[in-house]
């Protein structure tokens, strides 16, 4: 192995290491070194730039625009308080309702951003019923990181998986992801509401003056809420077409944010960029410099080969191997970066003898998405609420959280499991 | 002790204490009043404490706003500032 190979080796071990410390903020971390690939002399700056997937980055820019300026028309709240009414008040059924709200919203925006817009409705809801708020915040936060791996837009892993693999487009994200999504989230909330049956229980007058709420109320601005409705549904034909169209997914994304911003106007333009999370955008440039050093100092290949031998080059071995070892490591540190090392090495071992990579793909979306659902510091939607509990009082510990999710994300891999195995290698 | 008034002609307010809360039922009785009390509210959904007070609006068009206890002097002065109520005063 060449110094230069050593050298990236170390820089980006380092960087993994000071990442999940958390002592410094991640993007810092991940730009210093991916900087610092460029400053040893182990890529050059063409080849950095080269290695920055641009098709990921516009996809999150334009999703966070066109969410940004919907958040504002108060529809998140309304469908809310829609669903709990629909559940006529009753705690349990809500939890059911909102985690199906959570995980369909999530499917479509990113995690984060999901929970986000529900805890808020979720406090309040769980004030009205004078019910602990915990159970739902637990049960929508790993209902983000369910439904958010049903479509290729829905997480970030499916993002950088979909942007790096040619035929894999919101269609195929479709036809083989959300069938088995749906199961595992049917599977989690019977669990869920095993679980948390007797704890939720209010009185029936509290109930009737949550049935007494009005939900059109929040709906702040009417016209705007059009706009972004319309605009969001030709976004939506436009993922579902994008294959057809060949067009990348960025493109789609950024067309429906600006389409948006010319029909809102300028007044939300100022607004809209600045709510483009532009930390997580710079932690992916830094990530995708970071693994562009192992690639060109052919670590990745060797990695692979690594791997390759491990599971005798079986597709089906080196699939389930994936899913595990997806699962496992995301649930202790952050998928993104995982995601980002594991795409150039099942590139590679295409090029080793694997003839078939679809199923290698899919198993690192289902292992690296749901695999979040592990711990508490599995993912940033985890990361959020709980933070978001903590300030108000209402502190969800790691093995408070692990309790409950640790078994639900090895009920999913398990899932996951089965369904790669059916679909992929036996039907 | 915390006093304030309001112009009753415009709007009802009632209130009810709770163990770690107030609970303030608003009748309102105008337009004017129902735009100033969006203002009220807009201002707490907007800031990033979630729970300091909730609000929630009736079929019927009255508000009722759940307030956590230490959040009371803060929504009454939001209160004041949109001219929701007419006085605040410590007495």
């Amino acid at each position: 192995m060449s110094h230069q190979a050593l050298f990236a080796i170390a820089l980006f071990l380092l960087t993994y290491a000071f990442i999940i410390s958390e002592k410094l903020h991640r993007t810092i971390v991940a730009m210093a070194g991916g900087i610092l690939m460029v400053l040893l002399g182990i890529l050059s700056q063409e080849d950095a730039i080269r290695h920055i997937d641009f098709n990921t980055l516009g996809l999150l820019i334009g999703m966070m625009i066109l969410v940004s300026i919907t958040a504002q028309t108060g529809v998140f709240k309304y469908v809310a308080i829609r669903a709990a009414k629909a559940a006529k008040g009753k705690p349990i059924t809500i939890l059911v309702y909102l985690s199906v709200v959570t995980a369909m919203a999530s499917a479509l925006l990113d995690n984060v951003t999901t929970v986000l817009l529900i805890v808020p409705v979720t406090f309040s809801i769980a004030r009205q019923l004078r019910v602990n708020p915990v159970p739902y915040l637990i049960s929508e936060v790993i209902a983000s990181n369910v439904g958010g791996t049903a479509t290729l837009i829905g997480d970030p892993p499916n993002i950088m998986i979909g942007s790096s693999v040619e035929g894999l487009d919101f269609m195929a994200f479709l036809a083989n992801l959300t069938p088995i999504i749906v199961i595992i989230q049917a599977a989690i909330l019977v669990c869920l509401v095993f679980i948390y049956r007797r704890q939720l229980q209010t009185t029936p007058e509290l109930q009737a003056v949550l049935m007494q709420l009005n939900e059109k109320d929040e709906i702040t601005d009417p016209v705007l809420l059009k706009k972004s409705l319309a605009v969001i549904l030709l976004t939506i034909i436009g993922f579902v077409l994008h294959g057809v169209l060949h067009l990348d997914s960025a493109t789609v994304a950024l067309s429906g944010a600006f389409l948006l911003l010319l029909f809102t106007g300028e007044h939300y333009l100022e607004e809209a960029i600045s709510k483009v999370e532009w930390t997580t955008i710079f932690f992916f440039v830094g990530l995708f410099v970071l693994v562009a050093g192992l690639e060109e100092t052919g670590v990745i290949a060797k990695m692979a080969q690594a791997a390759m031998d491990l599971t005798g080059g079986d597709p089906l071995h080196t699939s389930l191997l994936i899913l595990w070892l997806s699962a496992i490591a995301s649930a202790f540190i952050d998928n993104i970066p995982f995601v980002a090392t594991m795409i150039p090495m099942i590139h590679d071992m295409g090029s080793l003898g694997i003839d078939n990579l679809e199923p290698l793909w899919w198993s690192l979306s289902l292992g690296a998405c749901l695999g979040g659902n592990g711990t508490i510091i599995g993912a940033s939607a985890n990361v959020i609420v709980a933070g978001l509990a903590a300030k108000e009082g209402h502190h969800i510990t790691f093995l408070g959280f692990m309790k409950i999710a640790f078994p639900l994300m090895i009920l999913s891999i398990l899932l996951s499991h089965v369904y790669v195995y059916l679909r992929y290698f036996i039907l | 002790m915390l006093h304030y008034s309001f112009d009753s002609s415009l709007v009802e307010i009632t209130e009810q204490k709770n163990e770690d809360d107030v609970t303030f039922t608003i009748q309102i009785k105008s337009e004017t009043m129902r735009q100033r009390w969006k203002q009220v509210r807009f201002y707490f959904d907007d800031n990033k404490d979630y729970t300091d007070a909730f609000f929630y609006s009736h079929i019927d068009g009255h508000y009722e706003v759940i307030v956590r206890n230490d959040a009371v002097l803060p929504f009454l002065l939001q209160a004041f500032r949109y001219r929701c109520i007419e006085s605040l005063a410590w007495k």
